[in-house]
């Protein structure tokens, strides 16, 4: 019995240590491919995100400079006992649940439509990407002219089906429904390629097999398709969510301040408001960390799945 | 890396000695970073290692050994300012090319960071500060809006006392409340380049007389509600053009209005934070009287849009700062036939103050170019060409307006003659930054329609 294990414990030790040469070696190997990157990585991001959060332990303000004699938590508190920070919290999150799932369901329909034109004849995907090409800048711009409440398009529209007008920037209860609509408009072509990629590689076989079943081609999307669709979505909705929390451009582009119309501010305006107008440093800092751990929670389930399905 | 002796391939080799070249560079890049934001005492050499590092050699000592010039540094003169576009660009133009004719070997960076009220150029001039890598000068509103760089630990901005304002007894020149506003503790730090009037209401005139009112003979902000009243029965245009794309431009028509009703005493104890909450609640009370009269799409047009409307003839009135004459000479509007202007109600004795001036960072990465580049923007040229092209007027008492025509001059003697100069508040003149922020919040939260006064004007005493 002894002696056995004796025995297999040698042939571990020795297949383990070739083992770990054999890594050893592959590592350095291909230490040209990833240590560059790696380190310049996690300089500028890895780094500047821990020096972030550093920052945001400290009370910094000003032109001052930090003193890490006294790291705590302070600015933490003190945003979580901000009315306008819980108010641009609480938008920031409509935001990114709204914005999403408006984009995940506009742009898997305008998907399944298009499919349907590239399986039978010519293609339009350009036209309905063609939002996603253009700058914030750009957007934000339009979209003030398109909401104005004398010469708008929306109002035209309205008042043309006898609705009357609306102050729909000018009101703060629909403002940052206003916003979503905007954003949604230029994501969803986006969210639709994403689609459409998950679209091409279902094979025409499945229609044709379901379709000599004698199976209504709704049907078909809905039992077939679009289940395969699964990783799409989640691709696609990470994707938005992440860019919900970075509407920043968008609504600097359209109010020209940092403080965006009432009713439509959000944890990244009131950000930059805090660390580069009132020079709160720290304060700034803190609320960037919060916006980090969101993204972190929306990023994290999808790795995890990811990592689950194999695919990292 | 001690394994990299098993394989002596030289691919590898080379590879490794690009990455550890590549790991030198970014370390230093990562000392570079934490010496930033790290130690502030040693702010100077920090700055002057800048200097050697960004150019390299001192080869342009060379050119300035041609002239009387003292020594300038290699570094090229860096100046930021806000104007990329209309008026103040040719303005702006104007400056850097006299400046390039009176010192030929002077190598500029002149850079314009645009955007509304200076938010941008302001955010990236804290930036650069902060990290303690200043330009060689940048423009900024004077006054309080300076207060935040003279409150620091660290001295900020650099005293051009003797070697700009003593300088060909410029500081004999300028008008005294130039001087103050740019002087803090009996130092100078900035020279102001013009002023713009910021208590003007334009109208058009076919609007007014096809009301048929005369706004000459209004006396008192609530005086003028029965014309605008006038102007909406008697013609299509609505009262008052107003921009609410974002809060300042409210602010500011408050502030107006604060100044009309309760004049110059008032405001002055107001912005020194010893407001009367009841005679802000009758000023903030009047504003939402004037909102039943704003175009109905405030909310998205900008500034220069609702100017738009007086040109148009869809509004009767627009309180602004008298930069909005720019668009009326740029559309071919004649003073007088087309648009005309009155002081604000209630504010006929007054010139509300609004100034741009270029600000001496300590430190300064250029410090002699610099001081030449102050001292050619108080001259009297400098003067000249930037006002007449910005619309606004020079800040030096011995300066010809020839060239300025006659709603400069008019703005130029009013400004000479009038009572009180009580300076802006939505233009940072009277409150210090973070104080003009949370202004501006207050009217954001509470006054961009629904108007709701008490929050409105509690929240002005709670903040100044």
């Amino acid at each position: 019995m002894s002696t056995e294990t004796e025995n297999t414990g040698e042939a571990l030790d020795s297949s383990q240590s070739q083992l770990r040469r054999l890594i050893g070696a592959d590592a350095i190997k291909s230490m040209p491919f990833w240590l560059l990157p790696a380190f310049l990585v996690g300089l500028f991001i890895y780094g500047a995100v821990l020096w972030n959060f550093v920052i945001s332990l400290t009370d910094l303000q000003g032109f001052g400079t930090p003193s890490f004699s006294q790291l705590d938590f302070d600015m933490y508190g003190r945003a979580f006992s901000d009315p306008q920070f819980l108010f641009a919290g609480q938008n920031t999150i409509v935001l990114l649940v709204v914005f999403t799932i408006v984009c995940l369901v506009l742009g898997l329909g305008l998907a399944i439509l298009l499919d349907q034109d590239i399986r039978r004849r010519g293609h339009l995907r350009t036209i309905y990407l063609l939002p996603f090409s253009l700058a914030f800048i750009v957007t934000g711009q339009v979209w003030l002219w398109m909401y104005n409440y004398n010469y708008g398009v929306v109002n035209t529209f309205t008042r043309a089906l006898g609705l009357g007008q609306y102050q729909i920037i000018g009101n703060s209860q629909i403002i940052l429904g206003a916003i979503i609509t905007a954003l949604a408009w230029q994501f969803v072509g986006y969210t639709m390629v994403v689609y459409l990629a998950g679209l091409r590689t279902i094979p025409d076989d499945q229609f044709e097999a379901a379709r000599v079943a004698g199976v209504k081609d709704y049907r078909i999307y809905w039992k077939v398709i679009i289940p395969q669709l699964k990783a799409s979505a989640a691709s696609a909705g990470v994707i938005l969510m992440v860019f919900a929390l970075k509407t920043f451009d968008f609504l600097f582009a359209m109010f020209g301040q940092y403080r965006p119309q009432k009713g439509a501010d959000i944890l990244a305006t009131m950000m930059v408001r805090e660390a580069f107008q009132k020079l709160e440093w720290a304060y700034g800092a803190s609320i960037a960390v919060i916006l980090f751990l969101m993204a972190l929670g929306i990023i994290s389930p999808y790795i995890y799945y990811q990592y689950k399905v194999n695919e990292i | 890396m001690s394994n990299s002796a098993e394989g002596p391939d030289r691919e590898r080799r080379s590879y490794l000695k690009a990455i550890a070249a590549a790991s030198v560079f970014g370390t230093g890049a990562l000392a570079g970073c934490s010496g930033d934001g790290g130690s502030g005492s040693d702010g100077g050499s920090d700055g002057s290692s800048g200097d050697g590092s960004s150019d390299g050699s001192d080869g342009g000592g060379s050119g300035s050994t041609d002239q009387s010039s003292p020594t300038y540094n290699s570094t090229a003169l860096e100046v930021l300012h806000p104007w990329t576009g209309g008026g103040g660009q040719n303005a702006i133009n104007a400056v850097i090319e006299g400046f390039h004719e009176e010192y030929p070997d002077i190598e500029t960076d002149i850079r314009g960071v645009g955007a509304t009220a200076n938010v941008q150029l302001n955010q990236m001039v804290n930036q650069r500060l902060a990290n303690q890598d200043p330009p060689a000068a940048f423009n900024a509103w004077p006054g309080a809006h300076l207060t935040q760089f003279m409150q620091s630990s660290r001295q900020l901005l650099g005293d051009i006392t003797e070697s700009v304002w003593q300088h060909d007894d410029m500081e004999g020149a300028f008008v005294d409340e130039a001087k103050e506003l740019s002087r803090f503790d009996g130092r100078y730090v900035t020279v102001p380049i013009g002023s713009h009037r910021l208590n003007n209401l334009f109208f058009n005139l076919d609007v007014i007389e096809s009301a048929g009112v005369t706004p000459e003979d209004v006396e008192s902000p609530g005086d003028l509600i029965p014309l605008m009243e006038e102007v909406e029965a008697n013609t299509d245009a609505v009262g008052m053009a107003q921009s609410m794309v974002n809060a300042n431009t409210q602010l500011q028509l408050w502030a107006a209005i604060h100044l009309g009703m309760h004049g110059y005493q008032s405001y002055m104890d107001l912005i020194n934070g010893e407001g009367d909450l009841q005679s802000v609640t009758e000023s903030v009370e009047m504003t939402s009287r004037y909102a039943e009269f704003f175009n109905e799409d405030a909310s998205t047009v900008s500034p220069p849009s609702a100017n738009q409307k007086i040109m148009n003839g869809e509004a009767g009135f627009y309180h602004q700062g008298n930069w909005m004459a720019g668009g009326y000479n740029a559309n071919d509007l004649t003073y007088g036939e087309d648009w005309g202007w009155i002081a604000f109600p209630g504010t006929s004795n007054m010139y509300t103050l609004h100034m741009d001036a270029f600000v001496y960072p300590n430190n300064n990465p250029a410090p002699e170019k610099a001081i030449r580049w102050h001292r050619y923007v108080g001259s009297k040229e400098a003067q000249v060409n930037f006002n007449k092209h910005k619309g606004s007027i020079p800040l030096r008492t011995d300066v010809s307006m020839e060239e300025f025509g006659p709603f400069l001059t008019e703005t130029m003697e009013d400004f000479r003659n009038i009572e009180y100069r009580p300076p802006t508040l939505a233009h940072g003149l009277a409150v210090a930054p973070t104080t003009l922020v949370n202004l501006r919040e207050v009217f954001s939260s509470n006054f961009m329609g629904p108007y709701e006064v008490e929050a409105t004007a509690q929240g002005i005493i709670d903040t100044i």
